[in-house]
């Protein structure tokens, strides 16, 4: 029997979704294998009857929490997709705030509408198997954590950097060019998207495990950058990290 | 063996010659930096270039490269080689040497790397003389001239190049192209190249040579230097993806959609990288970038010493061109040697 397939979101631009969808050329082979039950974004129907969700999105409400619970215990394997389910992505800027004065910030008049508290990953709430980080996912990573689970084998997610996948490009050092790059310590499986599209890494997948926190900001000094620029820099995507957060 | 004096336009003749049977990668500009590519006419090579971001290795030993192709429902794999002839045109002493060392690693003790080799043997290597850059550290490791590694070996004399044959094949094609025999004259003036170059080197180690390095290592296994570079150390691995003797390498198995068909790649890894010493169950041999960083600074100056007889750094400098936080080996050298 094809495994059953589930696409949920939380608090995100639904890209991660959307880059799913886009697979075109694959999606006719990918449904071959698996049962896609629940994509709200691309499909009517929808059954709480699966074994994998993956989920799109951060966690800025209390209302998600029971959604989450619900829906890990329904699926057998949870693999949160995308910078905001893994990391809190860019909705993560706003615990650096005071909640109040950043929702009254983003919904002027109808703040009292709108419930929110810290944002959070998806880990933080509900256990997960897998994560595929990334703003958006690489859909070729997509691909192959899920043959990977369809082969019964564990997916894997590169534990090195960024700077890594780019110098196999043979791309120019982006600080040869004299731009900033948060390569050095971010984790690679993009296979350097932005410096091999000439654009400095931007740190959407995350910190490597063990950062050299003092380093990277030496190197962004030198490149121009105050302290505050390279700590505002690194919470676009990275505030969930204990090296950014302080 | 008799030297040939090839001006430009012989060189341009030469170039010519090999596009007929061999894919020539050559030196050419890229954005701020040159790199080794195929060329697809010769006004694109560059023999002005300082270094090229990646070794021409590449060529030889790719960064992704299918060993072999196998069906899962068959239990069947069939290795894939590439043979496409390949000529390396413009390599500097230090990548000849370089590509010495990879061919001894490669088959060296029979065994024997037939990926590579497959490349190897059917490829070409002309050097081509250069100076010293604002990075390189060739005479420390005893690697300024190649006397051998090469097919044809040019050095400028003058307006033109002084050519030198380093094999059989070598000498056909510069017989082929109807070169000039060199006169003295062109000799001495490539000599003279040569000793300017020699004299132009001001990245040194000053303590020891490419001979007493090893022992240095030795003797400085505890220094308190290595725990320096812990703070400095991204561990992004870059000195060992740009560095021409590293030829580690991790495997991994990818199979395509039908789930059925499937490749085995390998892609370059590197000592510097925090899995790299990472075992079953966890345990890290070197968790600490100081010990990935004195790992690495022993491999290339002391542990391959007596079976490459040389350090198995060339001095090329890309390692520190390519560091962001300018970790460099002559450095560290002369700071363990103080």
């Amino acid at each position: 029997m094809k495994p059953r397939v589930a696409f949920f979101d939380f608090a995100s631009c639904e890209g991660c979704q959307l880059a799913v969808i886009n697979l075109e050329n694959e999606l006719l082979d990918l449904v071959s294998h698996i049962d896609i039950v629940n994509f709200r974004e691309a499909m009517t129907e929808a059954s709480d009857d699966y074994d994998i969700a993956f989920i799109e999105g951060s966690v800025t409400r209390e209302a998600d929490i029971p959604r989450l619970k619900k829906i890990r215990e329904n699926a057998k394997l949870v693999v949160p997709i995308g910078a905001c389910a893994c990391t809190g992505g860019v909705n993560f800027r706003k615990n650096f705030y005071e909640l109040g004065e950043i929702r009254n910030y983003v919904y002027g008049e109808s703040a009292k509408y709108f419930d929110t508290f810290a944002t959070r990953p998806v880990k933080a709430v509900i256990p997960v198997d897998f994560e595929i980080p990334g703003c958006p996912i690489n859909p070729k990573e997509f691909l192959s954590v899920v043959k990977s689970l369809l082969i019964g084998r564990k997916p894997e997610i590169p534990n090195h950097p960024v700077c890594v996948e780019c110098k196999l490009a043979g791309n120019v050092c982006m600080y040869d060019k004299g731009e900033v790059c948060l390569g050095a310590v971010t984790r690679a499986g993009c296979g350097a998207w932005c410096p091999s599209n000439g654009s400095g890494c931007e740190g959407c997948r995350g910190l490597v495990d063990e950062p050299n926190k003092n380093s990277e900001k030496e190197v962004l000094t030198k490149a121009g950058l105050t302290v505050e620029d390279a700590v505002q820099k690194f919470r676009i995507f990275a505030g969930y990290f204990e090296e950014v957060k302080k | 063996m008799q030297g040939f004096l090839l001006t430009k336009e012989n060189i341009k003749g030469l170039v010519s010659e090999l596009m007929k049977s061999y894919r020539v990668v050559a030196p050419v500009k890229k954005e701020t930096r040159f790199d080794f590519c195929e060329i697809e006419k010769f006004e694109d090579i560059r023999m002005d270039y300082d270094t090229t971001i990646l070794p021409p290795k590449k060529h030889l030993s790719p960064p992704v490269e299918t060993l072999l192709k196998f069906k899962r429902s068959e239990n069947k794999a069939e290795p894939v080689f590439d043979n496409t002839p390949v000529a390396l045109f413009g390599l500097h002493p230090c990548d000849i040497k370089a590509i010495r060392h990879l061919d001894q690693a490669f088959s060296e003790n029979n065994n024997y790397d037939r990926h590579y080799l497959a490349k190897r043997e059917k490829s070409l290597i002309i050097g081509l003389e250069c100076q010293p850059y604002d990075y390189c550290f060739c005479s420390s490791v005893g690697s300024t001239f190649a006397k051998d590694g090469f097919d044809i070996m040019l050095t400028p004399a003058g307006d033109s190049y002084f050519a030198e044959a380093g094999s059989k094949k070598g000498e056909e094609i510069l017989k082929s192209i109807q070169a000039k025999p060199a006169q003295e004259s062109d000799a001495k003036k490539a000599e003279q190249f040569r000793a300017e170059k020699e004299k132009k080197i001001v990245r040194k180690f000053n303590k020891v040579n490419a001979s007493t390095v090893k022992e240095l290592m030795e003797k400085t296994w505890d220094h308190k230097h290595w725990k320096e570079l812990e703070e400095r150390c991204l561990a992004c691995g870059s000195c060992n993806l740009v560095c021409p003797t590293c030829f580690c390498f991790d495997v991994q198995d990818d199979v395509s959609l039908n789930l059925n068909d499937g490749e085995r790649k390998r892609l370059w890894d590197g000592c510097m990288l925090v899995d790299f010493a990472k075992v079953a169950g966890g345990e890290n041999f070197r968790e600490h970038r100081s010990q990935r960083i004195r790992h690495r600074i022993n491999r290339k100056m002391n542990y391959l010493y007596d079976r490459f007889n040389s350090p198995t750094c060339v001095g090329c400098g890309r390692c520190v061109r390519a560091c962001t936080v300018k970790i460099d080996p002559v450095e560290i050298v002369n700071e363990l040697s103080k």
